[in-house]
């Protein structure tokens, strides 16, 4: 690539020269297209397969622009020639573990071991901490394994009876994983800031917020809206917290409102701020994805139970009722137009 | 589980309202007194105590459970949960809006795209606009950083952008494009008045330029009324005078703002761009004269802490 | 106890302050450590005024530099008067300036010649006297940088010029005639030289000139006022400037009331006897302040006579015919600066010299019964604003526009304006009587680009400009002073431009 570009930059200037320079036209080829009988029709010849393109472009192919001609072509030759010389056996899937496919060369490997310099440390966590090496304290990683499959069974119990279950990771970097572990256990995601009060104070903050009625399959019940007005805000059942030293606001919050809360609690934090602590590194964003993973794949495992039994026509919680949704939320009474209507 | 019951404020309200009524009906079925968390073991089968006519009236004897209706299963409504996966951060339409583009960005990042200048021109929501559409206050710093997404988007190569990207960008478009309209040469109109507009520091002329004899009239006073220096009336005709073209032509002028230098300036500006309506050959001399050069400068802001736009009070030692 | 007093110079000596009694701790200077009474009744030690490091309460302590002295002014100040004079101060000629060759005189030919429109008259040198003795001249306007004092004469001038030649030629049907002029025009458009030419062309054509060349001097309150006894509502007098009025009609016209004698009687003034010149008779008030009055009342009786009363036909002559110019007539149409017996303003109309001129504006009885003119003159500097004098010219053009004053289109005052009713009064329309002319309204304007080139090679033969002036020059000049306002004019010929000679436009424009 890079000699082709230089081929190109300076054959240039050769040509801008007006002398016979020896500079071979196949340079040029990314730049016009060239005649030739071989290259003159790739897109018929050449299908490409893996195109992004594919879905979207509703385009004939008659009116093609000269630079999607272009883009085609360069795809296909991609396609064509991108396996040549090597064969791939194993790729790399980033699919997170579940909690049960964890092990301890894991959770080594994503460095969740490594804690704070020993002079940083809360002594709470003193039972969590394996030793010091280099000044730095080393946690205990078989109990961060523990603690670990017991947050992974709370979040998919939780998940199995309809809970609703807030990730949050506010640290730069930790968007992705916070909102691929939502994603995948169908819970809710915060990465910007908490705002203060959203559980205390939720009217003021998060009452334009919309909400649904949903039934047993999670399927959106529109007939309900209009009951929608005037409730009060959703509250999370669980709240996994990645970096519960930033969030002391929103861990304090779930404490008065009598939410249970994960936390990845490292060294230096106070593991009594929340409910069911991780031991673990949380300043390196390899060890809080790996946990954020873990915690989201469990959500799935539980909504998928959950699901399954929706299925089966059960429900594994308390579902609301359709009266009670028509009931007015102000006074727990039937509206004034209903009554009018059965009299 | 999710909770349905009321919060503090609402619960608050509720026993203000009801302790005016002769009597208060209470379902106890609607208001759990102990917290379920999900954790917790449920104390009955889901089945027999979801149903709402079975808790509000005692069953004396013991049915078999119904035969399971899948569709009006279907029918009922199990939780009220929230619309968005951003419901929690307090503007969900916006990063869902967020999350949406991203993924857009990551999916196709491997388009080839065309330089900043050349991606085709778009007139996306300003800010109050986007606020009004997703119904959210967003902030500014974070409404850029949506732009900031847009415009790498709209820099996908137009022949290659896929619909899916051409829609969802579309959506944060302005009603009715502004950048669509051709901008229209203006010209000498059909009673051969050519009108031009001025500016210099806060002043704005306005010239209606005619055929004629040289005649002036400034806010519909006489230009001696108006500028009683003669320098601010020979800048006032300088762009006529430097072409000698004073004698052939009828100035009316709307001028307000400033003072008289700003004025007089505007209204040389303005008179070079209406003479260039006349006669586009002229263009060379008048530029060459300074006539139809714009003066963008304007009396800087003064600002806190300083004296003035710049100066710094005295330092004092103590 | 230790005496109080040195043994050995006997000076009492420091005793502890706390044992003195109160009243020789506060009284007594005690500053001196070695005892001398010089230093006991020197003055305590001054503080250095000067040291930067002096600090007062309540102060910034920043730092203070000695300012310098602004420099004295030790120059006498000039005598009381001398400034006025030297504002007043009218200079004709300019030495330095180039005489212009063939430059012809304002004379009775000349001014009627419409083939000299456009180019400058000089005034003849004769009547210079004669026009300065009537105050025609102004400051200001110019003449300072001329060899020779000259007007333009525009179309203004020359129809002027032809109005005098008719009413003093021969013609029965406009022999006799008077005509009454309002004139007005944009700041700088030649009114006042306007009435100068009129008194130029008055003396050309042996009238008598009777000038009151800045009407504000008689409402500001300057001069003394008298009520007239008897009087209902009170009218007022005011000597000083009657007096100053007759000195003004003597000076500059000494010659034609030398040769006319006086025909009539007069009550008050019992010692005329009919020997005596009309120039006698005005001099009777410049001596006597308080007959100044009457005599300018016998004066004008004399000078509008048409015959002579019995018994004094001896040596009668027919009068000349008059002009009357006033300058600045808005400030006769508003309140005075004059106050009344019960503290109120006075009206200028109740001033008898006033309204004497004001009344010849209306033509419905005969006024200046051997002819004449009457030109009224407004002015754009030190202007009052009088709301009435307004609306009175837009009637006035409305008529000469031929609006009838009953239709709806005619201007009149708006209501709650309180427009004084006195001042619309004045301009009524009335009948004309005989050859008593009817008020006109006449605007000034700007000169027309020929006059204008005239007048701006005035300048050039006078040596100020040293353009090429050509047609194009000419009409940039003409745009620039607003349309040839001539004050305007004149500053572009006396001010110092550089020429827009940047660009030449391009031969291939089309």
């Amino acid at each position: 690539m890079i000699v082709r570009q230089f081929g190109v930059r300076q054959s240039r200037q050769l040509l801008a020269l007006s002398r016979r320079a020896p500079v071979s036209a196949r340079f040029l080829s990314t730049e016009t297209a060239v005649e030739t009988p071989v290259t003159s029709s790739p897109e018929s010849s050449v299908p490409s397969i893996n195109s992004p393109l594919e879905s979207g472009s509703t385009q004939s192919k008659q009116s093609l622009t000269e630079s999607e001609q272009r883009w085609r072509k360069w795809e296909a030759s991609k396609n064509a020639f991108h396996k040549l010389g090597s064969t791939t056996k194993d790729s790399y899937e980033p699919v997170p573990l579940s909690a049960s496919e964890i092990t301890l060369e894991h959770l080594l490997a994503a460095g969740t071991h490594m804690g704070h310099s020993t002079s940083r440390w809360n002594p709470q966590n003193s039972r969590y901490i394996f030793g010091i090496r280099e000044g730095v304290h080393i946690i205990s990683l078989d109990v961060t394994a523990a603690y670990l499959r017991r947050a992974a069974k709370v979040v998919e119990e939780v998940a199995a009876r309809g809970g609703i279950i807030l990730f949050a990771g506010t640290r730069k970097g930790q968007k992705r994983s916070v909102v691929g572990a939502a994603h995948l256990a169908k819970g809710y995601h915060i990465f910007e800031r908490w705002i203060p009060g959203s559980l205390t104070n939720g009217e003021q903050i998060l009452g334009h917020c919309e909400t649904k009625v949903v039934n047993a399959f999670d399927e959106e019940l529109p007939e309900f809206k209009n009951d929608l007005q005037d409730r009060p805000v959703v509250k999370p059942d669980l709240v996994v917290v990645l970096n519960p030293l930033e969030n002391v606001v929103l861990l304090h919050e779930c404490g008065l409102n009598n939410v249970p809360t994960i936390g990845i609690i490292d060294t230096d934090a106070d593991p009594t701020r929340v409910t069911y602590p991780i031991p673990a590194n949380d300043d390196s964003l390899r060890s809080t994805d790996l946990i954020a993973g873990v915690l989201g794949r469990a959500g799935q495992a539980g909504q998928n139970r959950r699901l399954q039994d929706a299925k089966d026509g059960k429900f594994s919680y308390q579902p609301v009722s359709a009266d009670w949704l028509r009931l007015d939320p102000f006074t727990g009474m039937p509206l004034e137009a209903e009554q009018q209507k059965k009299k | 589980m999710a909770r349905h019951a009321p919060n503090g404020i609402v619960q608050a309200m509720q026993l203000l309202r009801l302790q005016g009524t002769p009597y208060r009906r209470v379902i106890p079925s609607l208001r759990p007194t102990a917290r379920f968390y999900a954790t917790e073991t449920e104390p009955q089968t889901p089945s027999t105590e979801a149903l709402p006519e079975q808790t509000a009236e005692p069953q004396l004897e013991v049915r078999p459970a119904p035969e399971i209706n899948f569709a009006k299963f279907q029918q009922r409504p199990a939780r009220i949960v929230p619309a968005s996966r951003a419901y929690f951060s307090g503007n969900p339409r916006f990063i869902d809006h967020v999350l949406n583009l991203e993924h857009l960005q990551q999916k196709y990042a491997s388009l080839p795209q065309v330089p900043a200048g050349e991606a085709p021109r778009m007139a996306w929501f300003k800010l109050a606009q986007f606020r009004d559409f997703v119904g959210e206050a967003v902030p500014v710093k974070k409404y850029r950083s949506l732009l900031k997404l847009l415009q790498q988007l709209n820099r996908i190569e137009p022949g290659i952008a896929p619909q899916e990207v051409r829609t969802a960008i579309s959506v944060f478009l302005r009603p009715g494009n502004p950048y669509a309209k051709e901008h229209t040469p203006r010209e000498v109109d059909e009673n051969g008045c050519a009108r031009a507009k001025g500016k210099r520091k806060t002043s704005t002329a306005v010239v209606q330029l005619v055929e004629g004899e040289g005649e002036v009239l400034v806010n519909g006073r006489s230009i001696v009324d108006v500028f009683p220096r003669v320098d601010d009336r020979e800048k006032a005709l300088w762009a006529l005078r430097s072409t000698e073209r004073i004698d052939k032509y009828n100035v009316w002028v709307r001028v307000h703002g400033g003072g008289s230098t700003g004025q007089a300036e505007a209204i040389t500006l303005a008179i070079g761009r209406a003479l260039m309506l006349h006669e586009p050959g002229l263009k060379p001399v008048l530029r060459k004269a300074g006539a139809i050069t714009v003066d963008a400068r304007r009396v800087e802001r003064k600002k806190p802490g300083h004296v003035k736009a710049r100066k710094m009070p005295t330092w004092v030692k103590r | 106890m230790a005496s109080p007093w040195c043994w050995s110079c006997l000076s009492p000596l420091r005793t502890p302050r706390a044992i003195l009694p109160s009243s020789t701790t506060t009284t007594r200077i005690t500053t001196a450590g070695f005892h001398s009474t010089a230093v006991q009744y020197a003055m305590p030690a001054k503080k250095n005024k000067n040291s930067i490091t002096q600090l007062k309460y309540r102060q910034g302590q920043t730092l203070r530099r000695k300012k310098k002295k602004a420099t004295e002014n030790r120059a006498r100040p000039p005598a009381i008067g001398e400034r006025k004079a030297m504002r007043k101060r009218i200079v004709l000629s300019n030495p330095n300036a180039l005489e212009v060759e063939g430059m012809q005189e304002l004379s009775p030919e000349t001014m009627i010649d419409n083939r000299l429109r456009g180019s400058v008259l000089g005034l003849p040198v004769t009547m210079l006297d004669q026009l300065r003795a009537v105050q025609a001249f102004k400051p200001r306007q110019g003449w300072n940088i001329f060899r020779r004092p000259g007007t333009v004469l525009r179309r203004d001038a020359l129809e002027l010029g032809q109005l005098f030649e008719k009413i003093s030629g021969d013609d029965p049907a406009e022999k006799g005639k008077v005509v009454r002029k309002i004139i007005t025009g944009p700041k700088g458009s030649g009114k006042t030289v306007h009435l100068l030419q009129a008194a130029a062309m008055g003396f050309l054509k042996n009238w008598v000139v009777i000038t009151v060349p800045d009407a504000y001097e008689l409402v500001s309150g300057t001069t003394s006022y008298s009520p007239i006894e008897g009087s209902n509502p009170p009218q007022y007098v005011q000597p000083n400037a009657t007096s100053a009025l007759l000195k003004r009609t003597v000076e500059a016209n000494s010659k034609v009331l030398e040769s006319l004698k006086v025909s009539q009687k007069h009550a008050g003034l019992e010692n005329l006897k009919p020997t005596m010149t009309l120039k006698d008779l005005a001099q009777l008030g410049l001596g006597d302040a308080a007959l100044s009055w009457p005599v300018f009342q016998a004066l004008w009786a004399e000078l509008t006579a048409t015959s002579p009363a019995p018994g004094m036909e001896n040596g009668f002559q027919s009068r000349p015919p008059t002009l009357v110019t006033v300058d600045g007539l808005s400030h006769w149409m508003t309140k005075t600066a004059y106050r009344a017996e019960d503290y109120s303003f006075v009206h200028p109309h109740d001033l008898v010299f006033v309204q004497h001129f004001l009344s010849l504006l209306k033509s419905d009885k005969p006024t200046l019964k051997n002819g004449g003119m009457l030109l009224y003159a407004t002015s754009t500097s030190n202007n009052p604003s009088s709301y009435s004098l307004e609306v009175g010219l837009d009637q006035m053009i409305a008529r000469q526009d031929g609006v009838s004053p009953t239709s709806p289109d005619y201007p009149a005052p708006e209501a709650y304006s309180n427009a004084d009713p006195r001042v619309l009064e004045l301009f009524k329309p009335t009948a004309a009587s005989g050859k008593e002319g009817v008020l006109e309204l006449q605007t000034l304007g700007g000169l027309t680009r020929e006059e204008t080139r005239g007048y701006l090679e005035y300048f050039a033969q006078s040596g100020l400009l040293r353009e090429n002036i050509n047609e194009k020059w000419v009409s940039e000049r003409w745009s620039l002073s607003g349309g040839g306002i001539i004050g305007e004019l004149e500053k572009l010929g006396r001010h110092v431009s550089a020429p827009a000679k940047l660009a030449q436009p391009t031969p291939d424009v089309e």
